[in-house]
């Protein structure tokens, strides 16, 4: 199976859903800092996790093991794998590489029972942080963002006003979210009304 | 104007910190820490409203939640907020408030008179006697009685203030912030755990800010306010005043408004007005004390007749004594606390009147020794007086309560405190479907078994001395933070006296002679009402109240139910336990619509998804439909144009040269697996066994029933990997379809299924010109009829971007599909406008597309379908695999006698006769146009446009056994009176050969 990924990186061609953003800045208080993390390749990863052929392949070529247990990740550098469900994991890798990690991932699969999509282009990765970030995320989630509840690395899939998100809280106490693209607007939208009482600065 | 019930000293109020406000439209003032109550008692006001039925006078009866009578216009214009409780209301300086009826005022009602000569027209269950027929007059009784009883009235402007929602988590949850709540709070709180304390009133404290006791030694109203800093200091405890947790629902879920400036100003300077807490604890410990019941007496409604711990309350935590000469009618111990107050604020106590015949406890001992008046074994049967209580009828009742024993005597006075005992709060607990439980030594109703993971502690068990109270806090703060303690509170209150259990006093005539005796102060309930309801034959206390509406509206029965069950039960010679009670639904209180509506109004009530290209759109003037929760471009208007002339222009252009479509909105769903082709034949009605590499399809899928669910074109990328487009509004549903068949019923097949829609932006260009388009951007792709036929798919290079290549069709017309990963949608798009402009390329939407569609007689899924039609109704047996070794999804069904009947209806084309004439969607479809009505419905039209490219209007229909009419005229008559006519035909108006798209 051919990949048929981004290989197009001419500036103009691409524009990240949250591109037209770029330039809000409310920078006089910033209790909310928004980045988008653009363009990184985003592999949406199927298969067998009781497979020690499927695991073992897709460790030899992340160089990190596959997050086997519910709502964890695993990070190699740049790089991290969500968990999603108990056959499916997120692999957010440096942009522009999805390409040669989806060839690799299949090559060393070879015909195991896989899937490998690149969904780089319809969903977005952006990161929250700031002093105002705790009750943001309650404005915006029902789930418990709460360090007790929500440790540095867990992954969870819950709901973000009426959209959707993929949450990872990274070791800052800041939170990486994944975004579908359609929806990003709607997003933003919300974040800005969101973070009216904190300030918001797009970093 | 002199405050002139205001006290010297004490209270909680800050003397340095006046406050104007109006009232009725006259200037009063207050001080800081007052409510709107407080501050009208201390200047005398005693007519606050005008009642709900009668029109009959009423003042402030209770100082908080239980107010019944106090209902407030605030503020003015955009701001005004209808309703409030003038005993929740914080003062502010500028506060405008007004009664919410009356007319021409409060304190000069006309509507008295008709209320004294109309009420004895209106007895209990009138709406139903009276209104209920002609069942068509109800409208108009309606609009008659709201405005006569109506209270509060919204502003027609928009709020001009926000509202927003938190999701909050947390271990431990504590429902009222008096000695029981603080006491579960400060426990919970020092294990670390995460805990949440609400109190709706200004400051924590409860009941201890108005106490003359002490806690272990130390000033009431002071423990509180050291406890509360304390909790106030703990990183882990979240102390919320102003914040009323006004529903408990299943899983421990809380709901609690936060008003979070309607103490400042009446509309929020900065930030939200309310904040709505969406709680979710893992333990709830519900503090939520008890309420003092007034009396049922004649006349018990009269200003000056109030609750006796609210004058107590009113006396000792605003400094306002709200009468001179004042009377204390009691059943328990506390009354006698409130005569202590009101002779310690220097005002006259004529007596205290106890029903008990022998009472003894500490408190009736500290009244005698103070040298007040005590008449044992007596009650107040009426209050005399008209705007205000005058004088109190007196008199001797045996020990049951239940007979007079003697003539009464008058006593003068202007104020009747009136003490009948408890109701524990028990409203939150039933709002999880637990039913409260009657238990005699309480004389009220505590809260029943319960499921959810909830604590009680207090005074809503109906233990209502301060050491148990804050004792029982500890305890229940300590189970539910998993702890343990062996701290005790020492309050020095041990000695009290049993309490009588009376509700309504006997007066000398029966109820319904005797003046009135409310029950309900807010709904105009009497006992008379109540026992003719019983007397009627309503048994059940549900149906009791709501034919009397006893417990009703704002009120929810806080003071008034108790004492209407006992006198049903009396009525009925039940016993209370019995007779049961009525639960009660959130919320608690009222909550203003906007906190519940939160932040998900105007363009966040519902997301707006958009494509790639969506800027370009915008830039170019499109006008946008909602697909779903996309926002797709509906037409691209040129200055000038009519929406038709718009269609007509986008039509022809694709049809004669090149027109290009968003069509990025599609559900994508990418297949990988080997039995990914195996999967495609049990979905789709079609055979994919033999679909190429290279190859696409168009499919049908049908839920169990046969009838069709969804429709798209699925691509085959390779042997093993498939890509499956869906309708726009279908993707979500249509991924869940697969997955569930996948998941339940065919694990064993090899096939996993990838959203996508997101990741590809979809440029599809049509017209005999879009070969030309594409061939100057793309170079390697033969893209030759004879190389890429219709239906065969290719990757390539467009515009230098690696691209999947498409060529389906939805219009007939030659077409392409060009998908672009969807960073660079916008880009490709801008791409094919260069390219096509030589060729006129126009842009169109959704619009454009159905009629082109409908002129080839294409379906839309969720149009021309409803989910009761099979691909036999929509005359697309073509698409229905009949050699497929494995079933398909809906096969089955087609053998059912009722699809399988040949005069089921069928979609047909429909040409007017009137080639001019469009008819209307929806119309009905009927043979003969002169039978009488109701007319033989044949069917009804599904799509109807006007088609520019053919010269007429067209439609399609479904038409009963439509596919052996043809040629058969129907008739759609519209509801102006015209008749359409048309002719069945096929619904292929366009180039039926398919010529078009061949080429």
């Amino acid at each position: 199976m051919t990949s048929l990924s981004t290989n197009v990186s001419a500036g103009d061609m691409m524009e990240s859903p949250l591109h037209h953003h770029a330039d809000h800045t409310n920078a006089s208080a910033g209790g909310i800092v928004m980045a988008e993390d653009k363009f990184r390749g985003h592999l949406n990863l199927r298969g067998n996790p009781e497979d020690n052929a499927f695991t073992s392949a897709v460790e030899s070529v992340l160089g990190v093991a596959l997050p086997l247990k519910a709502n964890t990740s695993a990070r190699n550098g740049d790089s991290v794998v969500y968990w999603l469900c108990p056959n499916e994991w997120l692999l957010i890798v440096a942009s522009g590489t999805q390409g040669q990690v989806e060839g690799d991932l299949r090559l060393a699969m070879g015909d195991q029972h896989i899937a490998i999509t690149d969904v780089s282009s319809g969903q977005t990765l952006v990161n929250l942080s700031g002093s105002g970030l705790a009750q943001l995320l309650q404005k915006s989630t029902v789930y418990d963002c709460h360090a007790s509840n929500f440790p540095a690395g867990k992954v969870v899939q819950t709901t973000f006003a009426k959209t959707g998100t993929t949450m990872c809280k990274l070791e800052d106490g800041s939170m990486d979210l994944v975004i579908r693209r359609s929806f990003s607007d709607y997003f933003f939208l919300w974040l800005q009304d969101a973070s009216e009482e904190y300030g918001l600065r797009v970093a | 104007m002199s405050q002139v019930n205001r006290l010297a000293a004490g209270g909680r109020i800050d003397r340095s910190k006046p406050m104007s406000f109006s009232f009725n439209g006259k200037t009063f003032q207050g001080f800081h820490g007052d409510t709107l109550a407080s501050a009208l008692l201390a200047n005398g006001v005693g007519i606050v409203g005008r009642s709900f039925k009668y029109s009959r006078a009423r003042g402030i009866l209770g100082h908080g939640a239980e107010e019944p009578n106090a209902l407030m216009q605030l503020h003015q214009g955009n701001a005004t907020v209808p309703n409030p409780r003038a005993t929740q209301v914080e003062l502010f300086d500028g506060l405008v408030s007004g009664s919410t009826n009356g007319w021409p005022s409060a304190e000069f009602d006309l509507m008295e008179w008709v209320g004294k000569i109309g009420g004895k027209l209106m007895p209990v269950g009138f709406y139903y006697k009276t209104f209920m027929a002609p069942q068509k007059m109800w409208m108009t009784y309606e609009k008659f009685i709201r405005k006569a009883a109506g209270f509060g009235k919204l502003s027609l402007e928009p709020d001009p203030d926000t509202y927003d929602k938190l999701n909050v988590h947390c271990d431990v949850m504590v429902v009222g912030a008096g000695p029981a709540g603080i006491a579960a709070a400060l426990e919970a709180g020092r294990s670390g755990k995460r805990v949440i304390i609400v109190d709706e009133q200004n400051e924590f404290g409860g009941t201890l800010l108005a106490s003359n006791q002490t806690v272990d030694g130390v000033d009431a109203a002071a423990w509180a306010e050291q406890a509360t800093t304390e909790l106030v200091g703990m990183a882990n405890v979240t102390v919320m005043p102003r914040t009323t947790a006004f529903g408990y629902y299943d899983h421990n879920f809380v709901c609690a408004l936060e008003r979070r400036t309607d103490h400042i100003s009446p509309v929020s300077v900065s930030g939200s007005r309310q904040r709505l807490h969406r709680i979710r604890a893992h333990q709830v410990i519900l503090a939520t004390g008890a309420i003092e019941r007034p009396l049922v007496f004649g006349n018990n409604d009269l200003p000056g007749i109030m609750l006796a711990n609210s004058v107590s309350t009113y006396i000792n935590r605003y400094a306002v004594v709200p009468g001179h000469r004042c009377i204390v009618m009691t059943t328990n111990d506390t009354g006698y606390q409130t005569a202590l107050d009101i002779q310690a604020a220097g005002r006259t106590v004529v007596a205290v009147v106890d029903s008990r015949h022998a009472p003894d406890g500490r408190l009736v001992q500290a009244a005698k020794a103070a040298g007040i008046e005590v008449m044992t074994g007596h009650g107040v049967i009426e209050a005399q007086g008209s705007k205000r209580v005058t004088g109190a009828i007196v008199a001797p009742l045996d020990e049951t309560g239940d007979k007079l024993t003697g003539t009464g005597k008058t006593l003068s006075c202007d104020l009747i405190a009136v003490a009948g005992g408890w109701s524990p709060v028990v409203h939150l607990s039933c709002h999880t479907g637990s039913r409260p439980v009657w238990q005699d030594d309480v004389a009220g109703f505590v809260p029943g078994p319960t499921i959810q993971n909830q604590h009680l502690a207090g005074a809503i068990t109906g233990k209502y001395r301060l050491s148990e109270a804050l004792n029982a806090g500890i305890k229940a703060g300590a189970a539910a933070a998993g702890t343990e303690s062996a701290q005790v509170f020492n309050c020095g209150d041990e000695s009290e006296g049993a309490a009588q259990a009376l509700y309504l006093v006997p007066h000398t005539k029966p109820s319904s002679r005797a003046p009135k005796q409310f029950v309900d102060f807010q709904n105009d309930v009497t006992a008379a009402g109540i026992e003719l309801a019983a007397r009627e034959g309503f048994q059940s206390i549900e149906h009791v109240k709501r034919y009397t509406a006893m417990g009703f509206g704002t009120d929810q029965g806080k003071t008034g139910n108790v004492n209407g069950m006992a006198i049903v039960a009396k009525t009925l010679n039940k016993s209370i336990a019995e007779t049961g009670t009525t639960i009660f639904r959130p919320a608690y209180t009222p909550v203003t619509f906007g906190a519940l509506g939160g932040r998900d109004i105007g363009v966040l009530l519902d997301p707006a998804r958009h494509t790639a290209m969506h800027p370009w759109h915008l830039a170019n003037g499109a006008a946008f439909e909602n697909v779903g929760q996309w926002k797709r471009p509906w037409y691209f208007p040129q200055a000038g144009e009519t929406m038709q002339q718009t269609l007509n222009r986008e039509c022809l252009a694709v049809r004669n040269s090149v027109g290009i479509l968003d069509a990025s909105t599609l559900g994508k769903i990418d297949i990988q697996g080997k039995d990914a082709r195996e999967f495609l034949n049990r979905v789709y009605t079609n055979a994919w066994s033999k679909l190429a590499p290279g190859k696409c399809r168009y499919g049908l899928m049908l839920k169990e029933d046969g009838m069709i669910f969804d429709d798209g074109v699925t691509a085959c990328l390779n042997d093993q990997h498939f890509l499956m487009t869906t309708t726009s509004g279908g993707a979500a549903a249509v991924l869940g379809w697969l997955e569930l068949w996948h998941q339940t019923e065919w694990p064993e097949l090899e096939v996993y299924f990838t959203s996508v829609t997101d990741q590809w932006a979809t440029c599809s260009f049509a017209g005999p010109n879009s070969r030309k388009v594409l061939e100057k951007l793309c170079t390697d792709v033969d893209l030759s009829a004879e190389a890429m036929k219709f239906m065969d798919y290719r990757e390539g290079t467009v515009a230098g971007i690696q691209s999947r290549i498409f060529r389906i069709s939805f219009t007939g017309e030659l077409s392409f599909e060009v998908n672009v990963p969807a960073d660079q949608g916008h880009y490709m798009w801008k791409k094919l406008m260069e390219a096509g402009e030589e060729f006129g390329i126009t842009p169109y939407g959704t619009e454009s597309m159905h009629v082109l569609r409908a002129e080839k007689g294409f379906i839309i899924a969720g149009q021309d379908t409803d989910g009761s039609m099979t691909p036999y109704d929509c005359l697309m047996g073509w698409a229905v695999g009949k050699t497929k070794e494995f079933s398909f999804l809906g096969e089955r069904s087609f053998s059912r006698p009722d699809t399988a009947r040949a005069d089921r209806k069928q979609l047909v084309g429909l040409k007017p006769k009137d080639p001019t004439v469009v008819i209307p969607e929806g119309s009905q479809i009927v043979m003969d146009p002169n039978q009488p009505i109701p007319m033989d419905m044949m069917g009804h039209v599904t799509s109807s446009y006007w088609s520019e490219c053919l010269g007429h209007g067209i439609a399609m229909g479904t038409v009963k056994g439509g596919s052996e009419r043809m040629g058969e005229t129907v008739y759609c008559p519209q509801a102006d009176g015209r008749v359409l006519a048309a002719e069945i035909c096929s619904p292929v108006f366009y180039d039926p050969k398919g010529d078009h798209h061949n080429d």
